[in-house]
């Protein structure tokens, strides 16, 4: 008897930790706009002023333009109920209103304080593979993306040597996008390489995103590490040694 | 008699005026050896910081002055910790790391103690890595970072090395990637003050935190600090979110200077400074110290080449008749004047020597009391003191020994 409710205290407990009840509003509609592969623009606020307003109809406006494709979360920072996202981006320490771009797979792809643009706002908006590579960034690796003509072809050799190098084992993602899948057309425009390509081109990204150089299919990975070196990015063992 | 003992003999019977007249010229050389050796100290110091510092830009509060960079957070006043964010976003070119600090004063068994919040780069990294599309685009467009700095390959890098990651390693680079909330790291002399040992608990501001590492000795104003995660700091002082200074640690040198007027206008109410400049501030005032003590030796030299000056022309009124009778016996006037310069030459070595043995005590004395500074006597100051004081006796003493060669024996015998 004295036992019989241990089940249900157990069942409660367990119900509370795994329920959204830790996750607010907010939160709940990040996560089903991520399901339906829709881009969020989550804007924080501090107060309903000027700037805020003047921030949201820009967002209104961009979601307006792109409902398929986009949707907004607009968060008070001092709501208790969203402290749970607020925490996760730190937004008490943003210079507010702020509004974020973020991608289904989680990735931010923009961050615009103060004010925003509509331009910005749309550049927000990435093709699945820009998104993948720009979720790898952030997750601290080198990446190695490999454009593709439209006939198909293989990745390039330098981009496996590379991988193998000790130096870099575990620390990049490969990302490859091909120039006939349409939904990579505008990646390879901000890539600044043609659809029509005929030989695959290795682009080359630190983290958090600075460009470490474009390779044609020949470059072998020895190439592609040394201007990795070169760039003080790398941080090898051997990099660090000289620099110490 | 030989011309040496009679020259000694004339010192040693008369030492009150001359030791008077040798005490200006005395106090020059101290002057200028302590001044010049801890200006020279100075420098060499300020000079050794800057090679360690780097390309740094430090942000200020709006009318914080700043003589320590060691010392830069300890003005009581405040900046908004988003000014961190608003740096990590607008990904400058240029700026490799950054390193926020909020000081403030807690008690460990009724003593105080400097507690500094410092901010993990891992937490900023974050930050800044939210702008990576916006980066890359840039990157792309113009190669950002090799236009404008060719040849500038950066300091760090945004990935965590393993000399960050141990946290002793803060002492050298004033940096580290991953700090726990309760984890505190301990100045050397504080540590040897309190006795804190790595693992050890302390509670300050009613918190308690876990030592994680006691520092390597530094000799800077850090050695008595100890340190924590800003957020923590923030959270047991009950200041929120606001920092005392920035510290932008730039790629190289061309990247700071560029980067004031940039920063001044991401950041209003702010004042940005670079290290260079702080040390040009820091070097002038020590040339000009320098040039203060050039001119406070000039002084005093004026005043004991004319004391002495003085005191030779008595002497040799003093002593016409002496002198007459040395004549009479057969000196000539330049033995007369050599006598006089001589006794002059050793005054001024008795002087300068006096006074560069006071300067050099003096300025070891003063060095590390008062600038925290190791001193070494200056050569070049230890010489040009004693040259001066011993010219300026002799200089001072040619018109008494030209008169001292002009004598008359008869007319000294006929006037005593």
């Amino acid at each position: 008897m004295r036992w019989s409710g241990m089940p249900w205290a157990l069942f409660a407990v367990v119900s509370l930790w795994s329920a959204p009840a830790w996750s607010g509003p907010a939160e709940e509609q990040l996560a089903a706009a991520a399901k339906e592969q829709k881009y969020t623009y989550l804007l924080f606020y501090r107060q309903m002023d000027a700037a805020t307003r003047a921030m949201q109809e820009q967002v209104s406006a961009q979601v307006g333009r792109s409902p398929q494709q986009t949707s907004a979360v607009f968060v008070r920072v001092e709501d208790p109920a969203e402290a749970s996202l607020v925490r996760r981006y730190d937004a008490t320490r943003l210079p507010l209103p702020c509004v974020m771009g973020i991608a289904p797979n989680g990735a931010v792809t923009g961050t615009y304080p103060l004010t925003v643009q509509p331009e910005q706002l749309e550049r927000a908006i990435l093709t699945p593979r820009y998104a993948e590579m720009v979720k790898a960034l952030q997750e601290q690796k080198i990446v190695l993306l490999c454009l593709l003509p439209a006939q198909g072809g293989a990745v390039p050799q330098g981009v496996a040597e590379l991988e193998a190098d000790a130096a870099f084992r575990g620390r990049t993602r490969r990302v490859i996008a091909c120039a006939d899948d349409p939904a990579e057309a505008r990646f390879f425009e901000r890539m600044h390489v043609p659809t029509s390509l005929t030989s695959p081109v290795t682009i080359v990204f630190a983290p958090p995103g600075a460009f470490i150089g474009k390779f044609e299919a020949a470059a072998s990975g020895a190439v592609i590490a040394q201007k990795l070196h070169e760039s003080g990015r790398c941080n090898c063992e051997h990099c660090q040694r000289q620099r110490k | 008699m030989t011309l040496r003992s009679l020259v000694w003999k004339e010192l040693s019977q008369r030492p009150a005026p001359t030791i008077t007249a040798l005490l200006a010229v005395a106090l020059g050389v101290a002057a200028l050896v302590s001044v010049q050796s801890l200006a020279t100290s100075s420098e060499a110091k300020i000079a050794h910081q800057l090679q360690q510092l780097g390309a740094n830009v430090l942000i200020l509060p709006a009318g914080v002055g700043l003589h320590d960079y060691y010392a830069a957070d300890l003005h009581g006043r405040t900046l908004p910790e988003e000014y961190v964010t608003r740096i990590a976003l607008a990904q400058k070119v240029g700026v490799e790391e950054l390193a926020p600090k909020l000081c403030v004063t807690a008690e460990h068994q009724g003593r105080p103690i400097v507690l500094t919040g410092i901010l993990p780069r891992n937490e900023f990294f974050q930050k800044s890595a939210w702008g990576s599309v916006d980066l890359m685009l840039a990157g792309l467009e113009e190669h950002a970072l090799g236009k404008k700095h060719a040849g500038c390959t950066g300091r760090t890098c945004q990935l965590p090395p393993a000399d960050a990651a141990d946290l002793h390693s803060y002492a050298q680079t004033r940096v580290v990637h991953e700090l726990p909330p309760d984890a505190l790291l301990v100045g050397a002399e504080i540590a040897a003050r309190e006795g804190f040992v790595e693992g050890a608990e302390v509670t300050l501001l009613g918190e308690t935190f876990r030592v994680a590492a006691v520092l390597p000795p530094t000799g800077t104003l850090e050695d008595g600090r100890v340190f924590a995660h800003l957020h923590t700091v923030q959270r047991v002082a009950g200041t929120g979110p606001v920092v005392n200074v920035i510290e932008v640690m730039a790629c190289c040198e061309d990247a700071a200077s560029g980067l004031i007027s940039e920063l001044g206008q991401l950041l209003p109410g702010s004042r940005v400074v670079t290290i260079s400049q702080i040390v040009a501030t820091q070097v002038s005032v020590n040339r000009l110290l320098g040039k203060l003590s050039y001119a406070l030796f000039g002084i005093l030299m004026l005043a004991g080449g004319a004391s002495i000056a003085g005191v030779m022309f008595a002497n040799v009124a003093e002593r016409r008749r002496e002198l007459g009778t040395l004549m009479a016996l057969g000196a000539t006037p330049g033995i007369l004047s050599r006598l006089i310069l001589w006794k002059a030459a050793l005054l001024g070595s008795a002087g300068g020597a006096g006074g560069l043995l006071l300067g050099v005590v003096a300025a070891a004395v003063i060095g590390p009391w008062a600038m925290d500074v190791v001193t070494r006597p200056s050569l070049s100051a230890a010489i040009l003191g004693l040259a001066g004081a011993i010219g300026v006796t002799l200089v001072a003493s040619y018109w008494p020994a030209r008169r001292a060669a002009t004598l008359d024996p008869c007319v000294c015998f006929q006037e005593s």
